[in-house]
């Protein structure tokens, strides 16, 4: 008879909850994530990712750490593809190498990076440190971030696409800020993305920089999608979602209405809301899998979000 | 960087409430039970300047400047913090200031009788305040404001209430320039708590403010800058 220490015991019995945990049953899975294409190749990329501002910044904390991971498992299970980070994001970077580390599935994964540094001449390195904290090379997408030192970061980036050591590369700001800067980048450089704020609130992108981007063959990533968070808190506490938008594309939950409005524009490539719980990555990636609003419903949502 | 103006004060907090306080808790329970002897020493800092022996108080006071900054600051907090290093380091640079300002402080009875009079009153009873919130009060804010006993920030141990008697101590021990150059770092790391704290919507920014506004009036009071 084999003995066990009730220390063991217990060990077993957390491991395999939070295995159950990990890799829950695939009975809740939303069938057929949308994916849209990336216009300077043609390959597909889901149009839910997931941002990590904030939310995978829990530096050493390993129960924070395994927290996360549960809700990256999520995102993959879900058929999630693109995940952004940035190294202003603090501990965001090596928190995502350790939930990379830890999962078993992490297939189409859709790794984007970004430059931040004034230090034109640092790229290279940058982009090395944050290969080695996520231990994965190479990236996808690389950006620069807010524009930070673009025409030299361009520069590089642009070499090390030619060299294979990315694949995509592209330019990103938040807020609205910069967009003129934005459009000559656009219209001069030759970029693969464009990461802006665009949501139901924030439709500043409308005007000049999403046609720009169509016309451009220029994909466009949308940050910032729940306005940081209040907009969707407040939506949940106060109002139930309007029966017109269940009945015309099976909208279900203010995420479905907030996601679907910004990813059924035809400029736009992929939304990147951020959250550090399952029931909410749960939520978003559904509103990748269903229908998607006509142009004339995308109007009465936008006039009824201005009503409130 | 470049376009420093656009950016909010949010933008500079790139962590949520549940991390930071975390991240005080685990400091804590790393250092547990060093916070009754931090506490102590606080305590005793406090009786030593306030009796005017100023070169003791010196000592124990950069000790919790130097040990939060490598504990808390630098091991922890630049993690979570791009900027959090920087924070480390300055503390580090209070420290060496509090002590060399301390070492060449004239002793009180070099001082004219006239001078002593007329400066101690209103610094002395500002410092014992800080003091007094920084030390022996700052432990309950955390179960005052709902959270657990274990996110208690302590002197010594977490920078806020260390800032805060830093201020205190200094306000009772030092005059002139040497109590600007021992204030001027806790002031700014009283300032960016504070804000951090009012962008994580946790309770007790005021009391920072608060704090801030008791220690720079007293210092303009004491030795009006230019």
């Amino acid at each position: 008879m084999t003995h066990i220490s009730r220390r063991r015991l217990l060990g077993l019995i957390a491991a395999g909850a939070a295995g159950a945990t990990l890799n829950p049953s695939a009975a809740d899975v939303a069938p057929g994530m949308r994916k849209k294409p990336i216009p300077s190749s043609g390959e597909g990329i889901p149009v839910i990712g997931m941002g990590t501002w904030k939310t995978f910044n829990v530096g050493g904390d390993r129960q924070l750490r395994l927290d996360r991971t549960r809700v990256l498992g999520e995102f993959f299970r879900h058929g999630g593809g693109m995940v952004d980070c940035s190294p202003m994001y603090g501990s965001a970077g090596a928190v995502m190498g350790f939930a990379l580390a830890q999962l078993d599935n992490t297939d189409g994964l859709f790794a984007a990076e970004k430059v931040w540094t004034n230090n034109g001449s640092d790229t290279r390195q940058q982009i090395a440190r944050l290969e080695s904290t996520w231990d994965i090379a190479p990236f996808d997408l690389m950006q620069i971030h807010n524009l930070v030192g673009w025409q030299a970061h361009l520069e590089t980036v642009q070499a090390m696409k030619q060299e294979g050591s990315v694949r995509y590369i592209g330019i990103t700001t938040s807020h609205g800020r910069r967009h003129k800067e934005c459009e000559r980048i656009m219209t001069r450089e030759d970029i693969d993305f464009l990461q802006l704020t665009y949501s139901v609130t924030q439709r500043e992108a409308e005007r000049r920089l999403l046609p720009l981007a169509r016309e451009r063959g220029i994909a466009v990533i949308a940050n910032r999608p729940y306005d940081h968070g209040p907009l969707i808190r407040r939506l949940k506490s106060r109002e139930k979602v309007p029966e017109w938008a269940e009945q015309a594309f099976d909208c279900r939950t203010w995420a479905d209405f907030l996601l679907r409005f910004i990813v059924s524009h035809p400029a736009l490539t992929c939304a990147i809301p951020a959250t550090t719980r399952v029931d909410h990555m749960n939520e978003n990636m559904r509103a990748g899998a269903g229908p998607m609003p006509t142009p004339e419903l995308r109007q009465r949502m936008a006039r009824f979000i201005e009503a409130l | 960087m470049n376009d420093l103006s656009s950016y909010a004060i949010a933008d500079f907090v790139p962590f949520t409430a549940e991390v930071y306080f975390r991240l005080i808790e685990r400091v804590s329970e790393t250092w547990w039970p060093l916070h009754l002897l931090t506490l102590t020493a606080g305590l005793a800092a406090a009786g030593l300047a306030w009796s005017g022996q100023t070169r003791s108080v010196g000592g124990l006071m950069a000790a919790a400047l130097a040990w939060v900054s490598v504990t808390f600051l630098l091991t922890g907090y630049a993690s979570l913090n791009w900027a959090g290093s920087w924070f480390g380091w300055a503390f580090l640079l209070a420290s060496a200031l509090l002590l060399l300002s301390v070492l060449t402080q004239p002793a009180p009875c070099q001082m004219p009788a006239r001078t002593l009079r007329r400066r101690d009153r209103v610094p002395r009873l500002a410092g014992l305040a800080l003091t007094a919130l920084g030390v022996p009060l700052y432990p309950l804010i955390a179960p005052l404001a709902g959270r657990d006993w274990s996110q208690a920030e302590v002197f010594g141990i977490h920078p806020d209430p260390t800032a805060v008697a830093t201020l205190g101590i200094a306000l009772l021990t030092l005059h002139g320039y040497r109590l600007w150059l021992t204030a001027i770092v806790p002031l700014l790391w009283c300032l960016v708590s504070a804000l951090t704290l009012q962008v994580l919507q946790a309770p007790s920014p005021e009391l920072l403010y608060a704090a801030i506004a008791v220690a720079l009036l007293t210092c303009v009071k004491d030795t009006p800058l230019g």
